[in-house]
């Protein structure tokens, strides 16, 4: 089986899902035409659009099953998606939150949410009914993205964040350590609270002494390598759930702190070791873990466990693999 | 099946089949410089029921795109730089295309890309519908 995985590169799951195929001994290739400072290039071909466009039928006629991500496909307005269906070949939408976080529905269940950088309501419309008039199913990382986009597919998978854990030894944070490490990266500020992260620490400054770190406009491999250090790592706050940054702390053994909204807190795993705040408490619940060192390293090392029992790429792929051969 | 996690795969960004005929070429540039590529294998699905006969390989000389190549036009080749020996009943010929692979990824404009010729006998033909494609392996 031959599958392609394309057109935009989010949190690097193009290329970790090609990977773990391929080491399945399945040709997979990601095709990237959005290039940002992370710098992912691994089992990816970065390219541009228009050379996409300008091979469309070959990719067609070569790959056997179409995994697309972020509402993206080959030609403009979605024009290979009639030719891949009259092929016959399997076609899956995966959908990543900002691309079909409809903005009034997000705010039904959570006050805080940012959502900034989806496009207006009546454009996520158009593209979904353009998208699933070809493509019956759809995948989604977890419950807070379900929502938007299930009245449109035939049939929505859940299937977690993948991460390649051989890249993530644990360092677990070490409890005499006397002035911890706080990190935080936000990609996008709004979108991750940083200005209500901030702020919290700038209090907690007056009265503990802790080293915080903003992360900004790294490549991806050199802030993996920066984490390592941390103590806690501090994620997004206004979401409502957790994205790749928190599954590769966890991974990595530290505590981390990001909003997991109440109503899907029961969607996750009962062992789910997130410490979930939000704006109006991320100072309390920062402040108890710069008192509990005991606490940070226990959170770590079930962060681990978490991450290797529910994230590893290689067990995650059977799943996907199921949805490719459904 | 075996692990395929080094090998990088690549469809053709030109393709032109006629009969016995296909001319095509893979921009590998894309390939990151800190990686190193070790083998580049082309593999060409052989046109049904082709029974035995040989696969010659030749270098371009000349740009070309499909639409031309519809129009008639023809870029000059080279001679023969490797002969494959077709045995009954393969689905595919793979050809090994490493001594090109620096420099279809380092000068890149001046990759043409390969035309291949079947010697066999019969009326099959190659066809746009399963393409050629390269398997690269690397560090």
């Amino acid at each position: 089986m031959r599958i392609f995985h394309g057109t935009v590169e989010i949190a690097g799951q193009m290329g970790i899902l090609s990977g773990a195929l391929k080491r399945r001994g399945y040709v997979a290739t990601g095709y990237n035409t959005f290039h940002s400072y992370l710098g992912y290039q691994d089992h990816l071909i970065n390219t541009i659009g228009e050379e996409l466009q300008a091979c469309h039928e070959h990719l067609i006629n070569f790959y056997d099953v179409f995994h697309f991500h972020y509402a993206s496909s080959i030609l403009p307005d979605f024009a290979d998606l009639p030719l891949i269906r009259a092929k016959g070949k399997k076609m899956i939408m995966h959908h990543w939150g900002n691309d079909v976080r409809f903005h009034d529905q997000a705010r039904v269940n959570n006050p805080y949410v940012y959502t900034g950088d989806s496009p207006p309501n009546e454009v996520i419309d158009e593209r979904l009914k353009k998208i699933s008039a070809y493509i019956d199913e759809a995948i989604v990382q977890d419950e807070e993205v379900l929502p938007y986009v299930q009245p449109y597919y035939r049939k929505v998978h859940v299937l977690p964040i993948a991460i390649d854990l051989r890249s993530f030894e644990p360092s677990y944070p070490k409890v005499n350590k006397k002035k911890p490490l706080l990190l935080h990266a936000p990609t996008n500020p709004d979108f991750k609270g940083t200005v209500y992260i901030e702020r919290a620490l700038a209090q907690l400054k007056q009265h503990y002494d802790f080293e915080y770190r903003r992360i900004e406009k790294m490549r991806h491999d050199d802030v993996i390598a920066l984490y390592r250090h941390a103590d806690l790592i501090i994620d997004q706050i206004l979401c409502g759930s957790y994205g790749l940054l928190s599954v590769e702390s966890m991974a990595l053994g530290k505590p981390v702190i990001t909003f997991i909204r109440p109503d899907l807190r029961k969607s996750f795993p009962d062992d789910l070791p997130i410490v979930s705040a939000h704006p109006d408490n991320i100072k309390e619940k920062i402040e108890s873990l710069l008192l509990d060192p005991q606490k940070r390293k226990d959170l770590g090392e079930q962060g681990r466990r978490y991450a290797e029992k529910y994230h590893a790429s290689d067990k995650l792929v059977d799943k996907l693999l199921s949805i490719y051969q459904a | 099946m075996a692990s395929l996690e080094k090998m990088m795969f690549f469809i053709p960004n030109r393709l032109f089949v006629e009969g016995h005929h296909l001319y095509v070429s893979f921009n590998i540039a894309v390939i990151p410089d800190d990686m190193q590529v070790t083998t580049m294998i082309l593999h060409v699905p052989l046109p049904a029921g082709t029974k035995g006969g040989k696969l010659s390989v030749h270098e371009i000389r000349q740009g070309w795109d499909e639409r031309l190549m519809g129009d008639g036009y023809r870029p000059k080749t080279t001679a023969a730089v490797k002969r494959v020996r077709l045995k009954g009943k393969e689905g595919e010929a793979r050809v090994d295309l490493s001594k090109l692979a620096e420099k279809w990824r380092r000068d890149h404009l001046d990759n043409h890309g390969v035309y291949l010729r079947l010697h066999a006998s019969g009326p099959a033909a190659f066809t746009r519908e399963q393409p050629p494609y390269v398997i690269i392996a690397s560090l």
